[in-house]
């Protein structure tokens, strides 16, 4: 991805919290993906407004010290509907 | 609340908001005897079953029916459950769908919509649906469900009439954009089973259906296509059962029209007591009802499942498919291998090479058929 893309979910893609799974979610059409800690927090600034330059600054400067995020980019989860009811951690 | 820390909440919450529906398909899983039950939850109690559900932890929200478009308060039951938090999904035909409602849906938040297609033309789309108008209006509805940027699932319900045009399905689904194409072949529960003899593909179309599927996915790969292709064969070819449901009272729990909570939509026949949710909250139900402890587990076993180390896999199979093939629904699912009445599938396959059932001689599904079976059980 590069750095002047600004991603988004899609249509029929949103997160939110589970108090029941105790965890942030993806849901999609008939499924739904548990997320860990590090795809919260990257996905939380995925709002359609930043761009992926701007959302490494703001990691890079929250967990700073911590390694350098452009690494982190990478594991921002695939998340795809094929399994349902699947989870991603 | 939770007696047993095993048990986990159903995610997926299937409201099956009334048995009304334009289509006569023979398939349809809907009881025999739908005609016999009328009544239907109000608004407020479809509410309140969502309220319920949700507090217990439920996230997917499946409007089916019968066909859920006739219920004229489903942007109202679409609202109310988004704003629950729900993520929405209607399971339709596509008939009784205008471009305004499509408007009135997505102003009231719902996430996804899934159309059901019979036939990847207009002719044997009529024939298999018992209506003629069907067929357009189903594609200038999904043509109108792209068009508003909704995730599209098309889903085509695949048995010996129709395997074999499964190209042209998958041409169609290309055409219209769909992002998920559900190739389901028909799994043999209420009216489906009434007609297996009719409908059960054979072998051999199975294998060519699986060999173009195959086929597609690579050439669709290799284009950049990305819509996802998902075949299901039927069970009725295995020879281990599959885990139903994802277990009994496991993640699935259904609303019948008339309120019964269910762990399956086809339990409803089984000689087992469910309970309504008019009578019982949702969450003891689902916790300390009989009906949705009865084959949670392992214990209820018998052999050969009992000490069969697959267990764990595939639950012993399907309830419903061991009640009608056996008697006893306690028994293993009859598509297993190591089940003593193993014979019934292997002689349905034989039924299905000589099967010349045409699809007029098939019983569709609809009111008159529905009260004649009825008369017929009762006298």
């Amino acid at each position: 991805m590069k750095d002047n893309v600004i991603p988004a979910f899609r249509r029929g893609y949103r997160m939110q919290w589970e108090a029941a799974q105790d965890s942030h979610v993806v849901l999609y059409p008939e499924g739904m993906a548990k997320l860990n800690e590090t795809a919260v927090a990257i996905l939380e600034l995925v709002d359609g407004k930043q761009d992926v330059a701007a959302i490494v600054a703001t990691l890079d400067a929250r967990f700073s010290g911590r390694g350098r995020c452009r690494r982190r980019r990478q594991r921002v989860p695939a998340i795809r509907h094929r399994t349902k009811m699947d989870t991603v951690s | 609340m939770n007696p047993s820390k095993s048990v986990t909440p159903p995610l997926w919450l299937l409201a099956e908001l009334t048995y009304r529906c334009p289509l006569q398909c023979p398939y349809c899983s809907n009881p025999l005897d739908f005609s016999q039950q009328e009544k239907e939850l109000t608004t407020e109690q479809w509410i309140e079953v969502f309220r319920q559900a949700r507090a217990m932890g439920s996230v997917q929200l499946g409007f089916s029916g019968g066909e859920p478009l006739t219920r004229k308060d489903l942007p109202e039951l679409i609202r109310a459950a988004r704003d629950l938090g729900f993520y929405t999904n209607l399971i339709t035909s596509g008939i009784g769908l205008t471009a305004k409602k499509l408007d009135a849906f997505a102003d009231a938040g719902l996430d996804h919509i899934q159309i059901s297609f019979q036939a990847s033309d207009e002719t044997l789309n009529a024939a298999l649906a018992g209506s003629k108008k069907a067929f357009q209006q189903k594609l200038e509805m999904a043509k109108a469900v792209k068009a508003h940027g909704y995730p599209m699932v098309l889903n085509f319900v695949l048995h010996r009439h129709n395997i074999d045009q499964i190209d042209k399905i998958i041409d169609l689904c290309i055409e219209l954009e769909a992002d998920d194409v559900e190739l389901a072949t028909c799994q043999f529960y209420g009216w489906a089973q009434l007609n297996r003899e009719g409908l059960l593909p054979t072998r051999e179309q199975i294998a060519n259906a699986e060999a173009v599927v195959a086929d597609y996915r690579q050439r669709m790969g290799a284009s950049g296509n990305l819509t996802n292709l998902l075949f299901v064969t039927p069970d009725y070819y295995e020879e281990r059962p599959k885990p139903c449901m994802g277990g009994w009272g496991s993640i699935f729990l259904s609303v019948t029209p008339d309120g019964t909570a269910l762990p399956c939509h086809s339990a409803r026949q089984l000689p087992v007591e469910f309970p309504s949710v008019l009578e019982r909250t949702l969450d003891d139900i689902w916790y300390n009802s009989f009906g949705f402890n009865r084959y949670r587990g392992f214990d209820w076993m018998p052999e050969p499942c009992r000490s069969c180390d697959e267990k764990e896999k595939d639950f012993g199979g399907c309830r419903c498919q061991a009640f009608m093939l056996t008697g006893d629904a306690d028994n293993t699912d009859p598509v297993c291998s190591k089940s003593p009445h193993h014979g019934k599938i292997v002689e349905a396959r034989r039924e299905a090479n000589c099967s010349d059932i045409k699809i007029q001689q098939l019983q569709f599904r609809n009111r008159s058929n529905s009260e004649l079976i009825f008369k017929q059980r009762v006298t």
